[in-house]
């Protein structure tokens, strides 16, 4: 035990002196700057903290506020949706085309149509303003721009007399030396649509007539060939009214639409946009069956009815006042139209056909003779067209080759005035917008060989 | 025993591609606004309703129909399996319908599922993945 204890107590009072000694001054100042250092570098790091912290929270209001400014335009775009977006739309469609006649020069045709040379020229610049005005209500108008009238032959001489005439419209330009010649505004369409639903809508205004497929389509950007049938620009149809249209669409199945239209309006006449001259309404009824599936095909009919008037007015007396009005023309005319339409694995079959009868009233009938002793009969008239299309399975580019066949008897009562019309041309989809094609037309009038002649077609047309 | 161990085997191997098919998060779903009364779409009513060739529901309402933002897979997807077209197609189709003066395309909407559930009347879809609990109804999937 005591040789445990001794040494202990030696070690205890050597140490001792250790400790109570003073420090020296040398190393408490290497103390002091030590504790300075780490005092300073702790006051740098609670800094950096603090701007740490500062920067955060800037960054966090930051993302608050663009968090609240996507929420804001978020629900900015929901309420346009909701809207269905009720703006001003505005679109349209030109064209520019070359063409060339090829008319024999014996023709009756040589000269009257062909002035000898190909041609540049714009056939179309069609300008559409539409705006859904809320939910049940919609209008549209569609303006085409044309040169016309400027150009135009307004009286052909014969040997009988007369004096060649044509239309020129150069007005000097007020704002300038220049001159310019204007053109012609036509109204395709324009009207208020209201929807009350599938099953029933109205229109009322001036509307394209809702017969055949070309009609409706109309655009070079949608129509596979350059130039519109006979059938279509002859307008054995009237191609717009202006008036009522009721319209609406069933569903038999969920792959078949039935449509169904009855227009009611003006009729024809030399002022039908504006005023009726003979009170009768003309009456449309469109029926249209639709299949979409592995195939679409469409059937569609459209019935017309209605009296064509013309008048003039003379002031007879003047004490009492008088005026004198006198019907110079009076027709009722009916018309029949058919159209198919069928597609399956890029082939399309599209055909229309139109049956017109003229009956003359009052004893109103036209002369057909230039001394005026043949009067036009009552007669019928027909035409009709097939195109035939068919995409090639070409990947990233859609060409159509297509093939119209139209067929026309103008009316019953005249012998030389059947014609067949054959066009092969190719159709070139560029892209949604832009389309080109060229096509080839020949003329066949059975009845007189020398009348036969043939053009070339070619149109870009494009739609914005 | 080891042959009925077998045939287990095998006949849930075979089950399995279905079960993985039936909830494939890349399956398109149709999904409505609640106020929509109809609870199932076919293939042949969407493509109607999406080509604007159908515009009411059932009970009348006017059907508010949302695409996917365009150049996305999910509107790519909806595009081939139920209008059947390509997207220059269905570019082509809309120009012409335009152009005849009929209706012009739907509009398209980033937050789908926000839109169908605030919107009355409203039709879209999304992918199954990222298809909400309870806020919006799905009335057909597209496989």
């Amino acid at each position: 035990m005591y040789r445990i204890f001794i040494p202990l107590v030696a070690i205890t009072f050597c140490a001792v002196p250790v400790w109570a000694q003073s420090p020296e001054p040398a190393a408490d100042e290497k103390l002091n700057q030590s504790v300075q250092r780490l005092e300073e570098h702790a006051r740098q790091q609670e800094e950096k903290i603090k701007s740490l912290d500062e920067a955060l929270q800037k960054m966090a209001a930051q993302n608050e506020e663009q968090l609240q400014r996507q929420e804001d335009s978020e629900a900015e775009a929901l309420a346009a949706l909701s809207d269905q977006d009720k703006t001003l739309r505005v679109y349209g469609f030109t064209d520019a085309v070359a063409y060339r006649f090829f008319i024999p020069k014996d023709s009756y045709l040589s000269g009257l149509a062909d002035d000898g040379g190909s041609s540049f020229a714009s056939w179309h610049l069609n300008l559409y303003l539409e705006r859904q005005l809320n939910d049940s209500f919609r209008t549209l108008a569609e303006v085409r721009f044309l040169t016309d009238p400027n150009g135009e032959v307004e009286e052909l001489p014969t040997p009988m007399g007369g004096e060649f005439k044509r239309v020129d419209t150069t007005v000097s330009d007020s704002f300038g030396s220049s001159t310019f010649r204007w053109g012609g505004v036509l109204i395709e369409r324009a009207w208020i649509e209201y929807k009350l639903s599938d099953y029933f809508a109205m229109k009322v205004g001036h509307f394209l007539t809702p017969y055949g497929i070309w009609n409706v389509e109309h655009s070079p950007t949608v129509t596979i060939p350059a130039r519109q049938p006979y059938l279509v620009y002859k307008e054995d149809i009237p191609g717009s009214q202006t008036g009522l249209s009721f319209y609406g669409r069933m569903f038999p199945s969920d792959s078949t639409r039935f449509d169904y239209g009855l227009t009611i309006s003006n009729g024809r006449g030399p002022m039908d946009t504006l005023q009726d001259l003979d009170d009768n309404k003309a009456f449309g009824l469109r029926l249209q069956l639709s299949y979409e599936g592995q195939y679409n095909l469409s059937l569609g009919t459209y019935l017309f009815t209605g009296e064509y008037t013309n008048i003039t007015k003379k002031i007879e007396s003047f004490e009492p006042f008088h005026v004198a009005v006198e019907r110079t023309e009076w027709y009722r005319e009916s018309a029949a139209a058919f159209d198919l339409r069928f597609e399956w694995e890029g082939f399309l079959i599209q055909s229309e056909y139109v049956l017109r009868q003229i009956e003359y009233l009052g004893g109103r009938r036209p002369a057909i003779d230039h001394a005026g002793t043949q009067l036009e009969p009552d007669h019928y008239g027909q035409s009709q067209y097939v195109l035939l299309a068919y995409r090639l399975p070409i990947e990233g580019i859609e060409l159509r080759p297509y093939f119209l066949v139209q067929w026309m008897d103008k009316s019953n009562f005249a012998d030389n005035d059947t014609s067949w019309i054959y066009t092969g041309g190719l159709n070139w989809k560029i892209n949604s917008f832009v389309v080109a094609k060229v096509e080839l037309t020949y003329i066949d009038m059975p009845e007189n060989d020398t009348d036969n002649w043939y053009m070339v077609s070619s149109q870009l047309a494009a739609s914005f | 025993m080891l042959s009925r161990y077998l045939l287990t085997i095998l006949l849930a191997s075979l089950a399995l591609p279905l079960i993985a098919h039936a909830d494939d998060p890349r399956d398109v779903m149709i999904i409505v606004n609640k106020s929509v009364s109809q609870n199932s779409l076919s293939v042949g009513e969407l493509k109607q309703i999406f080509l604007k060739k159908k515009g009411n529901w059932g009970g009348g309402a006017r059907i508010v129909c949302i695409n996917a933002p365009e150049n996305t897979k999910l509107r790519e997807s909806f595009r081939s399996k139920v209008l059947g077209m390509s997207k220059d197609e269905e570019a082509q189709y809309w120009q012409n319908e335009r152009i005849k003066g009929k209706l012009s395309p739907p509009p398209t909407f980033r937050n789908i599922v926000k839109a169908i559930f605030k919107l009355r009347a409203s039709v879209s879809y999304v992918y199954r993945k990222d298809l909400p609990g309870k806020a919006v109804k799905v009335v057909a999937v597209i496989k």
